[in-house]
């Protein structure tokens, strides 16, 4: 079975937005919703991995990253364990995209 | 004239270096040929061989070579320099139009912003592998540098762009973001400030570790 993508530029948005769907279009909190849980769900489901493409937009803030994906463990009740299982980033633009992601889920996991 | 003058100072450095070089190979080679050839230098005299002045012109030719490569390989190294320092200039001019905007006004695009900060990010990371590629003694003389420089963009883009006690300044949120539109909260735009010198700060540390290699 192939493994899953999720191409944040090209099935979300170029300019992400900020953190809460309050703040504006795009947000952390409504990719988190509409676009990663269920594609996470997919992919436990049917025992692959989710490739998240993070290149090609036109950048991240802080806040849209960890409410994407710190949002999993806080919101969502997935374990570190489950994410770092089924999680393949790719981001060869900027890869401390990566290191950044790893380090909210793990502050997510300690302070849940 | 300027040029001129540029052109010939340039010609002359060439014309003395290249002088120094075939001197001192001559007298190297020289030394070398009654050295190894004769093995006898105390015949050091003005009886010379075809062998003697074979070897020197080989010595000349060998010397010529070596002049080359040196001065390709510094070259090279003046070229990533100036490459390195460029990105970097192209950085800091990122965070000075960022720190006019914030003087001049309370409000910013929150997708410019992200933008500003990514493609600085971006360059800097390009500019990190690119180190990496031409030489690996680069990113362990910068590391130091570099770390701190990008932890002080992360410090900014949390104060400009994440309104929760996550990014809180003395218990105040930072800003409030309304439609993907930033407003700077008077109280902490003094933090948003010392963020930015910081960063211009840690761009010309950088700068200036990296012309002194």
């Amino acid at each position: 079975m192939a493994d899953l993508i999720l191409n944040i530029a090209k099935d979300f948005s170029r300019c992400p937005g900020a953190r809460f769907r309050s703040e504006g279009d795009f947000s952390g909190e409504e990719f988190r919703t509409d676009y990663l849980v269920p594609k996470i769900k997919l992919a436990i489901e049917k025992g692959v991995n989710l490739i998240i493409v993070l290149d090609g937009s036109a950048g991240y803030s802080t806040a849209f990253i960890e409410e994407s994906f710190g949002g999993l463990i806080r919101n969502d009740k997935f374990s570190l364990k489950e994410l770092n299982d089924v999680l393949v980033f790719v981001s060869d633009e900027d890869p401390s995209y990566v290191d950044d992601i790893k380090a909210y889920m793990e502050h997510a996991w300690q302070h849940r | 004239m300027l040029m001129i003058l540029k052109r010939i100072w340039s010609m002359l450095g060439s014309i003395v270096k290249w002088s120094a070089v075939i001197l001192c190979s001559i007298i190297v080679g020289w030394v070398l040929c009654l050295v190894f050839e004769d093995f006898a230098p105390y015949k050091l005299g003005w009886e010379i061989g075809m062998a003697d002045i074979l070897s020197i012109i080989i010595d000349i030719i060998l010397a010529c070579v070596i002049a080359q490569v040196i001065e390709k390989s510094m070259n090279n190294t003046r070229v990533e320099k100036e490459y390195f320092i460029k990105e970097l200039d192209a950085v800091s001019d990122i965070y000075t139009e960022l720190e006019r905007t914030c003087t001049k006004d309370t409000t910013l695009s929150l997708i410019n912003t992200n933008y500003d900060i990514g493609r600085s990010r971006k360059t800097l990371h390009r500019m990190w592998k690119m180190m990496r590629e031409v030489d690996e003694s680069y990113q362990r003389l910068f590391k130091k540098e570099f770390d701190s420089l990008m932890s002080a963009i992360k410090v900014l883009d949390k104060q400009l762009t994440d309104t929760t006690t996550f990014s809180s300044v003395d218990g105040f949120s930072p800003v409030k973001i309304i439609r993907n539109h930033i407003y700077l909260n008077k109280t902490v735009k003094p933090s948003i400030d010392d963020t930015l010198t910081e960063i211009k700060e840690r761009i010309f540390r950088l700068k200036i570790k990296i012309n002194k290699k």
